[in-house]
């Protein structure tokens, strides 16, 4: 004679066991917790992608700033040059933009011509560090 | 007595059966509106964010077009400004972005081209901030676009842009 009947029950109305309870309340716990997770990850990435896209306008506007300035400019000898990046008052980054001399192989009528300017903006947001990069040819002036 | 599929529910079983499914409905549902609020709260701020960039990318593309600018400032209020953008050779701005005070939304048009005002975001606008200047001969300092969104949340941006047509 096994347990069940022993107990008087048909297996219909035998119930959960105890281990049956605990793996469902664990695997329905582990669910809920990975649900949550992904909702607090989403979050996360959008304030994230709000400094970077900040971060994106800043390597722009220093693109069309140099641009206006003759390459005889402080900022356009070569090397490089920062400045903090700041969002919202409070220095969040460093940008960063460096000046190079570059020849075109393909246009050799601007040997010697031309500055390669890269813009980063290296930025800490929600503790991960991004960084926005901008490449763009300067002719001489 | 009754057979046991007869019998049915006593009272205190009844009231420990409904307790329980009280505790577990309350905590599906509170899941639920957590989660709902999360969503729209983070919704809307990345829908916040992506106008702030369309804005952005609007008045650069404008002032890139434009041989020069002025900005003033709206009403004294120097976190607000309008912003006029001359065609090359035209004395009369040929496009304009303004901050309005009825309503607090950046509103556009394109003057010369006889188009009706239109708002670039239906963000409200707390700051359009530039740098002013008379005539600006070169350059337009956007030092902030701060839009909040519908629930509260402040999404600032700035940037600089060339007159490309000088």
């Amino acid at each position: 004679m096994d347990r069940r009947e022993r107990a008087g029950t048909d297996p219909g109305e035998r119930g959960f066991s105890l281990m049956e309870v605990i793996v469902a309340t664990v695997i329905a716990t582990l669910a809920v917790t990975g649900l949550a997770y992904t909702f607090g990850m989403g979050r996360g990435f959008i304030d994230r992608f709000e400094v970077v896209r900040a971060a994106l306008g800043v390597a722009q506007g220093r693109m069309d700033r140099l641009a206006t300035l003759s390459t005889h400019a402080p900022e356009f000898t070569l090397g490089s040059h920062a400045e903090p990046f700041v969002y919202q008052g409070v220095a969040v980054g460093n940008e960063t933009w460096v000046v190079e001399a570059i020849d075109d192989p393909a246009t050799p009528a601007l040997h010697g011509t031309l500055r390669q300017v890269t813009v980063d903006v290296a930025l800490n947001a929600e503790g991960i560090v991004n960084s926005v990069r901008l490449v763009r040819l300067f002719r001489n002036t | 007595m009754l057979p046991r599929s007869e019998r049915g529910l006593t009272l205190t079983e009844v009231t420990i059966v409904g307790t329980l499914a009280l505790i577990v409905m309350s905590a599906i549902v509170g899941f639920y509106m957590n989660s709902q609020a999360v969503w729209i709260d983070a919704s809307t701020k990345s829908i916040t964010q992506r106008e702030a960039t369309a804005v952005l990318e609007l008045l650069s593309q404008r002032v890139h077009e434009s041989e020069r600018a002025s900005v003033t400032q709206i009403g004294g209020d120097s976190l607000v400004c309008r912003l006029d953008l001359y065609a090359p050779g035209s004395v009369t701005p040929s496009r304009s972005f303004w901050w309005s005070p009825t309503d607090s939304l950046v509103y556009a048009q394109d003057v010369a081209g006889g188009g009706t005002a239109f708002t670039v975001a239906g963000s409200v606008v707390e700051k359009f901030q530039f740098v002013p200047c008379v005539s600006c001969e070169s350059l337009v300092e956007l030092k902030a676009l701060q839009l909040r969104s519908a629930q509260g949340h402040r999404v600032e941006v700035s940037s600089q842009f060339a007159l490309y047509n000088r």
